[in-house]
């Protein structure tokens, strides 16, 4: 049996996708632990260095994880309705673009305002030039156009195949859902609201993103042009929060589709399960107010509004996809194969990084919380442990199911212990030392600032050599032949 | 010509002679409130491109150069809204004009390609093109003096 011609392409964009997002990812990798290992007291970079890594860090991480989300997204779109493969690549060649500038403008150029670059920070007193600065914030354009231009895309199929908005996001489903199921109709699966959300959502906060970056290329080219920092930074936050967390909304269509191929159950789409991504359509934009709390000229409203959407754009979503998944996997006589293993694994770390999340987002809370390595330890709990461990679950459901092979006993232990063991003891540190009050963002920090950071740079060098693995069995799966159904 | 087309004409035309305004009007307008009239512009412009093209039944999204307009045109926008040029625009009414009859071009420009590329994109295009131009008002080229230097 032949693959047709539009999986076959659907498939190399997917894959194409996959690696890319998955190379950047193992070179950032490299560049946390060194910063990490900087903390500790065990390297000494030159001085400022820290902020230049950290500022490629941040933004290569989170780019690398929509890459990979993204490409995966896509292929489950184009499953529903044909897409057209030449805006995937189109996408695709802003993204490396993007990627290329922030890379110059870090190394040569030494850029260290960071992934934030909060006006007027990349501006005054810098210890880079100019340039640098330009080159960052064009990289960061010419990103936020790929992830666009997806977007649209996505959006685009969607609205044509379930029939407008009415039809996408399942509104007859909900409000007349006996009329609907005995007329025969099916609301759209799981993973396309994951696809709708983060198109909706995307181009919204992408406008937001946008302006912010015109506004600043603007600044950087005629400085007189004043900009109002308050209003940047609810732009920039905007953008850059719904972005990172929406990877996990992006990833977790991975789940919806490979946890039903592993169980061989399908994963059903219901009312609880719609009314809650409803919630997480409308509070995801919202939540970012959660990183203004400090900022006493901010609208008091307005704080209290990021406290209440932060709960509601996670929890509804969480614990009804976690149910169904529990649900899904129960009596299913699942083979615990790296896919199933990640995919599972992912939604325990997708719990333990909200729930330290909403902690964190709760107002009393966030007054001792705030700008602590808290927050490295929530965000890195979700998208090392959740976002991260729900791509490489699809990627090994596939690689499985191409095969017909699971790994064997002792490599899943070896990357399992790697991957999510090491993770664990990494993102331990900073919850440590978050909850003691060590500051986030330093390169040097006071006690138990280096202490927490020896135990997890052991962690990150940990995950170094589990994902390594997990490189080696993945190439190792992609040579065996094809079983006959999936030649 | 049916009534759509003529209700897209007449907003087409009042929005061109909107933007035409500095050739007939004098006067400074705070930057806030210009960014907002420009706002203005860019809805009528979106507004008259999306009743040419309605009805559009959702269909399969379109062409690359298609989105690519839809995606560029906004940013455009934004940037012919560069605050500072101000100045040069209220001594040249008729430069002013120009860069107003920019600012229709690329608001059509937006929902037509849109609408083009796939039924419902141009909406949404518009829609998020019209939240940057009202946010401008917020803090593009306005800001309370700056404590740090
Ligand atoms: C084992 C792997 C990783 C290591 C060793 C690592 C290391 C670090 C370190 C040391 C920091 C600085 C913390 C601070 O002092 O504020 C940091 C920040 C950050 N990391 Fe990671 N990280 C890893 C994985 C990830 C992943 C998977 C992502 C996202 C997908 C990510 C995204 C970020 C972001 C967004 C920041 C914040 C940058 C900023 O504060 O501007 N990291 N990471």
């Amino acid at each position: 049996m032949s693959v047709p011609m539009n999986v076959r392409a659907a498939r190399a964009i997917m894959w194409t996708y996959l690696a890319t997002g998955l190379t950047i990812f193992l070179l950032m990798l490299l560049l946390g632990i060194a910063m990490r290992a900087e903390q500790a007291g065990w390297i000494t970079l030159a001085p400022g260095s820290f902020y230049s890594m950290l500022s490629l860090h941040g933004i290569g991480m989170i780019v690398a994880m929509a890459i990979a989300g993204l490409g995966t997204l896509w292929y489950f779109v184009n499953r529903e309705i044909q897409l057209d493969a030449r805006i995937a690549y189109t996408a695709y060649g802003f993204f490396v673009a993007g990627v290329v500038c922030v890379i110059v403008a870090v190394f040569p150029g030494h850029y260290g305002a960071l992934w934030t670059m909060l006006y007027p920070l990349p501006f005054i007193g810098t210890y880079w030039p100019s340039w640098a600065t330009g080159v960052w914030l064009i990289g960061n354009a010419l990103a936020i156009a790929g992830f666009v231009i997806l977007c649209a895309q996505m959006l685009a199929a969607l609205l044509a195949r379930y029939g407008g908005f009415r039809g996408v996001l399942a509104i007859d489903y909900v409000f007349q859902h006996r009329r609907f199921s005995e007329e025969g109709k099916e609301p759209p699966p799981p993973q396309m609201f994951a696809a709708a959300i983060t198109a909706i959502d995307g181009l919204i906060s992408s406008a937001l993103g946008m302006l912010y970056g015109i506004a600043m290329i603007v600044h950087w080219i005629d400085p007189s042009v004043p900009l109002n920092p308050l209003w940047a930074k609810n732009l920039i936050y905007q953008f850059g929060h719904t972005f990172a967390n929406l990877t996990i909304y992006i990833a977790v269509a991975g789940v919806y589709v490979g946890l039903a191929h592993c169980t061989k159950r399908k994963y059903h789409t219901s009312v609880p399960l719609v009314v809650a991504w409803w919630g997480t359509l409308l509070f995801v934009i919202l939540a970012y107010f959660h990183h203004l709390y400090m900022d006493f000229v901010q609208n008091e409203a307005l704080q209290y509004i990021g406290e209440i959407a932060s709960y509601l754009a996670a929890i509804p979503v969480v614990v009804v996809t976690i149910f169904s998944g529990v649900m899904l996997v129960h009596r299913s006589g699942l083979r615990w194969g790296l896919g199933a293993l990640f995919l599972y694994a992912g939604m325990i770390g997708w719990v333990v990084g909200g729930i330290a999340a909403v902690l964190d987002a709760t107002i009393p809370i966030n007054f001792d919380l705030h700008n602590t390595l808290w927050v490295p330890g929530h965000f890195h709990t979700y998208l090392l442990e959740g976002v991260l461990l729900f791509i490489l679950g699809w990627m090994f459901v596939q690689l499985e199911q191409r095969s017909g092979t699971l790994s064997s006993l002792l490599t899943r232990w070896l990357v399992g212990i790697g991957i999510f063991g090491g993770g664990a003891l990494f993102v331990l540190g900073f919850y440590i030392a978050g909850a003691a009050g060590v500051p986030r963002r330093y390169a040097i920090e006071p006690a138990p600032g280096p202490q927490m950071a020896s135990i997890a740079t052991i962690g990150a060098i940990i995950v170094l050599a589990g994902f390594l693995a997990m490189v080696f069995e993945a190439l190792r799966m992609a040579r065996l032949p094809a079983t006959e159904a999936n030649a | 010509m049916n009534g759509r087309l003529l209700l897209a004409s007449l907003v087409l035309l009042a929005t061109v002679l909107f933007a035409l305004a500095p050739l007939y009007r004098h006067g400074d307008v705070p930057i806030a409130i210009h960014h907002l009239l420009h706002a203005l512009i860019l809805f009528g412009a979106a507004l008259a491109a999306l009743l040419f093209t309605w009805p559009g039944a959702p269909r399969a999204p379109g062409r690359v150069p298609w989105l690519l307009i839809t995606l560029l045109s906004p940013l455009a926008a934004m940037l012919l809204m560069w605050p500072s040029e101000y100045s040069v625009f209220e001594r040249e009414p008729a430069l002013h004009a120009l860069q107003h009859l920019g600012l229709v071009l690329f608001g059509f420009l937006t929902a037509y390609a849109g609408q083009r590329f796939a039924a419902g994109i141009g909406i949404a295009m518009s829609a998020t093109m019209l939240l940057m131009g009202l946010l401008a008002a917020g803090g593009f080229g306005v800001s309370p003096p700056l404590q740090v230097h």
